[in-house]
């Protein structure tokens, strides 16, 4: 990316690039009194913690440093009774596991109708069985690898808390290979307080939770710290327009995938423990890197 | 020079069909090309010099025994050198005029659309994504780039004010100065030009 900036022109200083740790290369860019501003997308815990650090203001610093986090989700998708189940089951399998599930937007919890619950997991299973595991640089592989051993770690942890908060029915172990493979998982019958059902887990990991009804759904939808995404599918016009008013969060979806924001189309960022809401790829975003000065002249 | 009504409507970037055979071999053939140049150092860049130090290697999630490439494990100091390079560069970079600033942004897509293969290949190779997950991740980026490059044109144009006689009044958005971006891994390439690019475009200066 730096290249790529260098080549287009950009002059030196402009961008400037670091790696190294986040304890010590990021706090020293976030406490710096000459850094006006931070931006960050990653996780909840990195991201509070730069808001606190950057509260701060020693002496010498000019300004109340501008802090624009996008943080993570506990992303839903609501199956209603009259929702298209194919299309649904479907969309969970998309949303659940592309990617491994390591996207802010990825849906990890199937919040499904009572009525149309085993039609659910019976459409459902098939799907996520049929999923191809292998080397990201084969053509066919949809489901890769997780980042690294760290995350396979806390992912299979997750499974394993996972098998005792509910019933698991696909998935559940690592994958053959090289890489840090972790099967699509399936776990079915959770609680909506289950602690899979609360904490991002960023894998390819899928609670899936019966509702008594379409609210008792949406209760639950929005039932966790986050707010990021979240889809509700229906036919029923007047449970999508509730929809549209009760679902809290920054990017909902009616009858489609949770995943898949498009830049200048769906805008994307979230409420809550999911971050401050700058929303990517919309008009406001810019204004989050300038401010507005006012200029008067007497004619 | 660019002018707002020059610019075309924003449109999102189409992903690549891989059902064609000429964009599936040409995915291949970057996928051996990108295979053939791994284990690069890569140093950290402050003002435009390079510099290296302490390694870190950056593994192949789907072959854990590929090394990628080698990074430089920052400093705390070093973090502070590169601020003080932006604070620099911030002092004419904040003036530039919007077109040559949206110009870059303008050109970085040009380069990414030109270079598209090879960056979906670092992405499969490095991050673990399936090809089409990868081409998502440079589309989004060529998106960003095109969409905050137009955004830049907007909010330079004049803002409305009440009218008040014998007044001329004017409103206009200045950038805020040195930006730390902290970026994830997970989009490699479409968040950090999301986010780098929308604080350049602006006049700010960064420190990724």
């Amino acid at each position: 990316m730096y290249e790529l900036f260098e080549e287009a022109g950009c002059p030196p200083g402009v961008f400037n690039f670091m790696t190294g740790g986040g304890a010590t290369v990021g706090n020293a860019l976030v406490q710096d009194i000459r850094t006006r501003s931070i931006s960050f997308t990653g996780s909840r815990a990195v991201g509070l913690s730069i808001n606190e650090l950057a509260a701060r203001a020693p002496k010498g610093q000019l300004w109340i440093k501008r802090v624009v986090a996008e943080m993570g989700g506990k992303d839903f998708i609501l199956v209603d009774k009259e929702a298209d189940v194919e299309a649904a089951a479907t969309g969970v399998v998309q949303a659940a596991y592309g990617f491994q599930g390591q996207k802010c937007s990825a849906c990890s919890r199937a919040i499904v109708h009572q009525d149309v619950y085993d039609e659910f997991i019976e459409k459902l299973l098939p799907k996520v069985k049929a999923l191809r595991m292998g080397p990201a640089e084969e053509p066919a592989t949809q489901v890769g690898p997780v980042i690294n051993e760290k995350a396979r770690t806390t992912i299979l942890g997750y499974i394993e808390q996972g098998k005792k908060e509910g019933r698991l029915l696909a998935g559940g172990e690592k994958g053959p290979g090289d890489g840090f493979y972790i099967q699509p998982t399936v776990i079915a019958d959770v609680a909506p307080d289950a602690v899979i059902a609360q904490e991002e887990i960023f894998g390819p990991v899928l609670a899936v939770i019966k509702a008594r009804d379409y609210d008792h759904g949406v209760e639950i939808a929005n039932g966790t710290d986050y707010g990021l995404t979240g889809s509700v599918y229906s036919r029923n016009p007047r449970v999508l327009e509730d929809a549209r008013r009760r679902c809290h969060v920054g990017n909902l979806y009616l009858n489609r995938k949770c995943t898949g924001a498009l830049v200048g189309v769906h805008p994307f960022g979230g409420f809550n423990m999911s971050g401050t809401d700058s929303k990517a790829g919309g008009r406001d975003y810019l204004l989050l890197f300038l401010q507005a000065k006012s200029i008067s002249e007497l004619v | 020079m660019l002018t707002d009504s020059a610019v075309s409507e924003f449109r999102n970037e189409a992903f690549t069909d891989f059902t064609r055979p000429e964009n599936a071999s040409a995915q291949q053939a970057a996928l051996q090309d990108v295979g053939g140049r791994l284990g690069r150092k890569h140093p950290v860049v402050i003002g435009g010099n390079r510099i290296e130090g302490p390694m870190f290697a950056s593994i192949n999630p789907s072959h854990q025994d590929q090394v990628i490439g080698h990074f430089t494990q920052g400093t705390a100091l070093q973090a502070g050198e590169a601020v003080g390079a932006a604070a620099k560069a911030f002092q004419s970079w904040q003036y530039a005029p919007v077109e040559e600033r949206a110009g870059l942004l303008f050109t970085v897509a040009a380069l990414m659309r030109r270079q598209r293969f090879e960056l979906n290949a670092w992405m499969i190779l490095e991050a673990g994504k399936s090809w089409a997950e990868a081409d998502g991740d440079t589309a989004e980026a060529i998106d960003f780039c095109e969409f905050y490059a137009r955004e830049a044109l907007r909010y330079a144009a004049e803002q409305p004010t009440t009218k008040c006689p014998g007044e001329k009044n004017q409103l206009v958005y200045i950038p805020l100065g040195v930006i730390a971006v902290i970026p994830p891994w997970n989009f490699p390439c479409a968040i950090l030009a999301g986010m780098a690019g929308a604080a350049i475009v602006t006049g700010n200066t960064v420190v990724v």
